[in-house]
């Protein structure tokens, strides 16, 4: 069964609580700090996830709650927890690293990943089809390999996808599934090549 | 856009990820952004043409 991101699915209290929280912030930054300590770790392992080295996924993590605490007069709550708002902002600062070569796009995959790619598959798990499995998940357009990224490495719920995507979570289904079939039909077109 | 896949990266703990947490920098940051913006283009065309506004009311009426 897939587990739920607590931090991320909020009870009615914790949103509101949280609501508080942003509107005290608007009028004194320094009211920011508490959502700076629930979100920060959250924020840079979905960072860290996508990026080559350490310190750079540090150093985006950090912009990213600068530009949020910048924009914060700007944000509208949507009765969603603000983390959706801190991912959008994060993807972006992250595609700005990646034009200014300060960071080196990256795909993170472990031994766990990897088997339950090939139980979808029908596949089974050696070397040979873990290159067709690496080469098929670099012919994932953007949004594909977001969806699989979000989906099958973290983890998250279509709910959760669905804010961090904005599209409702129908629709994150619908997208994921076409993701992977996409994936599949690129890792089995490596075979008959 | 190359991507580079990483196999079986070590994890790193929530402990090492905490101590990276410097709230005082961003707010630090912050204000040495907003102290930025008085200095910037942005700000003194807004003041300029405000000026020039000003001076066409004060010398029409």
């Amino acid at each position: 069964m897939r587990s739920i991101n607590p931090i991320y699915h909020h009870s009615d209290q914790m949103l509101s609580q949280e609501h508080e929280w942003i509107a005290l912030a608007k009028e004194n930054p320094k009211f920011f700090g508490p959502l700076y300590e629930k979100y920060h770790e959250q924020i840079f392992r979905y960072v860290y996830q996508r990026m080559e080295d350490k310190q750079s996924a540090y150093d985006v993590t950090s912009q990213v709650f600068l530009k949020a605490l910048k924009n914060l007069n700007k944000f509208e709550y949507r009765g969603v927890p603000l983390a959706s708002w801190l991912y959008r902002i994060a993807k972006s600062e992250m595609n700005q690293a990646f034009r200014e070569r300060k960071a080196k796009k990256t795909i993170n995959i472990d031994n766990t990943q990897i088997a339950t790619f090939m139980e979808v598959f029908e596949e089974e798990t050696n070397s040979i089809n873990k290159q067709r499995l690496f080469k098929a998940l670099g012919e994932l357009n953007t949004l594909d390999l977001q969806l699989i990224e979000l989906r099958y490495f973290e983890d998250r719920a279509y709910r959760e996808i669905g804010e961090i995507i904005s599209v409702k979570e129908n629709n994150a289904k619908v997208k994921t599934f076409r993701a992977l079939e996409k994936l599949k039909k690129s890792f089995n077109k490596k075979l008959r090549l | 856009m190359k991507l580079k896949v990483v196999y079986n990266r070590w994890k790193i703990s929530s402990e090492e990820i905490h101590k990276h947490q410097d709230f005082d920098s961003i707010l630090k940051y912050l204000r040495k952004d907003s102290t930025i913006y008085w200095k910037s283009i942005r700000f003194w065309g807004a003041l300029g043409t405000s000026a020039v506004a000003l001076f066409f009311v004060i010398t029409q009426f």
